[in-house]
């Protein structure tokens, strides 16, 4: 360490990523000066708002002075986050640095990365299950103000073009490029980012935030995902156990005495139960940094280098990204699922009801209900809840 | 047609004429300037950072359009609006030199130092610079610019951005003096990364 390197590393500054109300003011102020003179006039509501903004950010940077001084920090991050993973696609936007930015987030049950005998036992080999699908697809938006998470079901129905349609999560089969072409030309958004997970990642992802406290009303389980919890009450999820309860598609639940199917939708029940799960962890995750600024930086660092991206993502992105999943950012997230319906042509298979482009994001929290037997639903409705 | 594969000097020029070009350009550059200028003076730097770019579109006839990266130049912009705040700026390494040895950082460079007393004794030697050393030191550490790029920004002579920064290098090393776990290299040699590139 010479002097440099300690003045490099050294941020005696309390925001550590670009903050996206500065810049969608200093845009607008650009805006105005190419527009010319006329349209300087009228700059007033822009201004309440980076007030606003200001103050609360002032805020929060009084609580971090408080608490930790400065960080020590964005040198060491950005080395590392040249390590992550990266993925060659093209992308449909622009690759641009600037919010709402869309981001194609695909969960990957590739085994491609079982390296030794442990993992082989935990998640089988590339032998047992060859190739890749998605377990999970879903659509992230970020904006200024809040984060939305739309799900993809798999078996939606989606042409590719030449052929019958096929659903959503075969297009995978054939790499991400395959899926993002489909998502973009059936759903009518164009996605700037891809970001993948297989399983290993997803559990580095959870053990790195601590586990993820989630009520269990009454023993569940899911001999394909391996899911097996006996023990009902507010239980802390390793990322082993996360896994196996995110992926699990058969779950049962213990009703009057036996296991009954407490997921007959299959796909569409997962999804809800995902969406609880991330909404846990992002609450967590944000209670435990806390005001903590270098712990947040931390946390996201190791959430950066759990993921795979695509190879036009800036090192901001990424950590701005990693950053909303453990709660830094704006508060507010919320979480739809793309309308569907039983296709009338294919049976087990969805068509999409909704509209299409931009306006998928804008009806949040239509988290499809659940339509168990009215027992088992009762029993269950508190599964996934944060405690 | 221009896109987002056109080189800086390209779009600017072709600014001249459809001016939503320059867009490309804040798109490309703003995120870095913005950081630096927060990175000196706090949350004032958003407002540096934003008449930046109103300040170089304004004023974008000026550039040259051969040049591929207009970085040096909006630094340079940004340089003459932060020393609006230079106040404002030795206010803040003031108060950076009053933190609590010990005190900080959950993200160690290196166990062995304590982030603290060298966030403090940092603030003292970067307060203690004459501002043009301070400058020429900064660009370099925080912004990453070469020497080269350097000169353009402040228009100086590379040679004198040399002799800046060794200046400012001896006394920063002067100041962080005997933190532990400083290495520091002997005042009298100063290595050149600007020499190497």
């Amino acid at each position: 360490m010479n002097d440099l390197d300690l003045l490099r590393s050294w941020v005696p500054s309390e925001l550590v990523e670009v903050d996206p109300m500065a810049a969608a003011d200093a845009r607008d102020a650009l805006h105005d000066a190419i527009q010319g003179p006329t349209a300087e006039v009228a700059a007033e509501p822009r201004g309440r708002r980076r007030f606003a903004a200001r103050a609360l950010i002032a805020a929060t940077v009084t609580t971090a002075l408080a608490v930790g001084g400065f960080v020590v920090a964005t040198r060491v991050v950005d080395d590392r986050i040249d390590h992550v993973k990266r993925v060659d696609v093209n992308v449909g936007g622009d690759g641009r640095l600037t919010l709402p930015t869309t981001v194609l987030v695909v969960g990957s049950d590739s085994r491609d990365f079982v390296q030794d005998p442990a993992q082989a036992q935990a998640f089988g080999t590339p032998a047992d299950t060859p190739g890749k699908r998605s377990d999970t697809m879903m659509l992230v938006r970020l904006d200024a103000d809040r984060t939305t998470a739309v799900a993809l079901p798999r078996d939606l129905l989606v042409s590719g073009g030449a052929g019958p349609p096929r659903q959503l999560n075969s297009y995978f089969d054939a790499g991400p490029q395959s899926l993002l072409d489909a998502v973009q030309r059936h759903l009518g958004v164009t996605i700037d980012h891809y970001v993948e997970l297989d399983f290993a990642q997803f559990v580095t992802v959870v053990d790195a935030v601590g586990g993820v406290r989630m009520t269990v009303p009454v023993p569940i389980r899911d001999s394909y995902s391996g899911l097996d919890i006996a023990t009902p009450g507010c239980r802390n999820f390793d990322g082993n156990d996360a896994l196996a309860f995110v992926r699990s598609r058969h779950l049962e639940s213990w009703s009057d005495g036996r296991w009954v199917d407490a997921s007959p939708r299959a796909d569409l029940d997962r999804i809800s139960r995902q969406q609880r799960f991330l909404d846990a962890l992002v609450t967590q995750a944000r209670d435990r940094v806390g005001d903590d600024i270098g712990s947040a930086v931390d946390l996201a660092d190791k959430v950066a280098r759990a993921m795979t991206v695509d190879s036009a993502m800036s090192r901001d992105q990424i950590k701005q990204l990693a950053g909303r999943f453990i709660g830094q950012g704006p508060r507010t997230w919320s979480f739809a699922t793309l309308p569907v319906t039983a296709s009338a042509t294919e049976p087990g298979r969805l068509d999409s009801t909704g509209p299409t482009g931009p306006s998928i994001f804008d009806h949040p929290n239509t988290t499809a209900t659940t339509t168990t037997t009215p027992a088992a639903q009762s029993a269950l409705a508190a599964l996934g809840n944060s405690c | 047609m221009m896109d987002s594969s056109s080189h800086d000097g390209e779009l600017i020029r072709a600014s001249l004429d459809v001016p939503e070009q320059f867009a490309v350009v804040f798109e490309r550059h703003y995120p870095a300037i913005d950081r630096y200028c927060v990175r000196r003076i706090g949350l004032d730097g958003h407002d540096v950072s934003s008449s930046t770019f109103v300040t170089a579109f304004r004023i974008r006839d000026r550039f040259d359009p051969t040049r591929a990266n207009a970085a040096p130049w909006l630094y340079g912009i940004a340089g003459n609006g932060l020393r609006h705040h230079r106040r404002s700026e030795l206010r803040r390494l003031r108060a950076y030199e009053r933190v609590e040895p010990g005190a900080v950082s959950s993200f160690d460079i290196d166990d062995r130092i304590d982030a603290g007393a060298v966030g403090a004794r940092l603030a003292r030697g970067l307060r203690t610079l004459p501002t043009r050393d301070r400058d020429a030191l900064l660009l370099f550490a925080w912004a990453d610019l070469s020497y080269e790029q350097i000169a353009d920004a402040l228009v100086i002579p590379i040679g004198t951005v040399r002799s800046r920064i060794s200046r400012a290098r001896i006394r920063l090393r002067n100041a962080l003096g005997e933190v532990a776990g400083f290495h520091g290299d002997a005042p009298s040699t100063v290595p050149l990364r600007g020499d190497d590139q």
